[in-house]
């Protein structure tokens, strides 16, 4: 599971039996709608499709695939659509059944508990120069699933699915995890996502909000301590004069109208 | 005179317009709810549907959300 964050969706890997194509689910957190694509394009007979991101840092939405039942060995970029825009070759690190991208450095990891070391690794230029490292390599353990990392503190996140229904954290210090607690319902967590914090967006829109009334305002003076009164009324008549407040006072309002447009439509998406 | 009159009115006008619109826009922003960053999940529901929950990521507790 992931969020995508130009789209304001959450995005997941459909389940997948054996024969049938990949698919991605599109939730929108404002309407509860679902909506289930076919991701078509990928290579014959490496139509597995598991991990899922939005790489917030290229813009991209990418999951990992391979042979099935399950050797998701590469990584593909596909549109909301389920379009497969480009392929990476294969990583060199095995399965990797997710996808998790670290927000404060736009690092996009390449994780399997229970598969080759390092279990958690970075991949860099996917599509271009392909490298990849280690980041942190906690014991295997099979039975963790999706995970995300915190966009606050970079902390590594993943949900035990099998056995105790519960949060984990990797530690990335000591190469190991800790129980945060139990999720506390009935049914499993399959995917987890984080939402990036609201008040980055408020901080922005209210300085843009506030930096365009005060440069407009500015602009206004200007204006007016231009020319002198004698020479205002040789070079414009009044009604020229007042059709030019009118379209700058429209200006102002257009400005904030399609700023706070866009904040409420972002924290709308972001509240969820 | 009566230009330099005009010009006047129309810059304090403008002025107040910009700053109530300025402080309309704050007050919008305060009265929506600033929080951090949060952490959500989908469970698998037994008849095959979906969840969505928010998750506590100091204690792990969810909350359902919808679906």
């Amino acid at each position: 599971m992931t969020y995508d964050t130009a789209a304001g969706v959450f995005l997941s890997r459909g389940d997948q039996n054996p024969g049938d194509p990949p698919r991605l689910g599109i939730i929108d957190p404002l309407t509860s709608a679902v909506q289930v694509v076919t991701i078509s394009g990928l290579p014959v007979n490496q139509q597995k499709v598991n991990g899922i991101e939005y790489w917030a840092a290229q813009s991209s939405i990418v999951v990992t695939f391979g042979a099935p039942p399950n050797n998701e060995e590469r990584l593909a970029q596909i549109d909301l659509s389920g379009v497969v825009l480009r392929t990476s070759a294969n990583l060199g690190l095995g399965d990797r059944d997710v996808l998790a991208q670290n927000p404060l450095t736009g690092d996009l990891l390449a994780i399997d508990f229970n598969d080759l070391a390092p279990r958690l690794a970075v991949i860099q230029d996917p599509f271009g120069i392909l490298a990849t490292s280690a980041y942190v390599n906690p014991p295997v353990d099979g039975s963790l699933g999706d995970a995300a990392v915190s966009p606050a503190t970079g902390q590594v996140f993943a949900c035990r699915v099998a056995g105790d229904n519960e949060l984990v954290r990797v530690n990335v210090a000591t190469n190991d995890y800790s129980t945060i607690g139990m999720f506390g319902t009935s049914s499993p967590v399959v995917g987890i996502a984080f939402v990036p914090e609201q008040s980055t967006v408020v901080l922005f829109v209210m300085g843009a909000a506030t930096a365009g009334v005060l440069r407009l305002v500015r602009r206004i003076n200007r204006k007016n301590r231009k020319s002198s009164p004698m020479q205002q009324s040789a070079e414009r008549s009044q009604s020229d004069l007042q059709a030019r407040e009118a379209s700058r006072v429209a200006q102002l309002a257009a400005v904030l109208s399609s700023i706070t447009s866009n904040f409420v439509r972002t924290s709308m998406t972001c509240i969820g | 005179m009566n230009g330099r009159v005009l010009a006047c009115r129309k810059n304090v006008a403008g002025r107040a317009l910009a700053i109530l619109l300025c402080a309309a826009s704050f007050l919008s922003v305060d009265a929506l709810p600033v929080h951090a960053a949060m952490l959500y999940g989908i469970t698998l529901v037994s008849s095959g549907d979906t969840n969505l929950v928010t998750i506590d990521p100091n204690t792990g507790a969810t909350t359902l959300v919808g679906l």
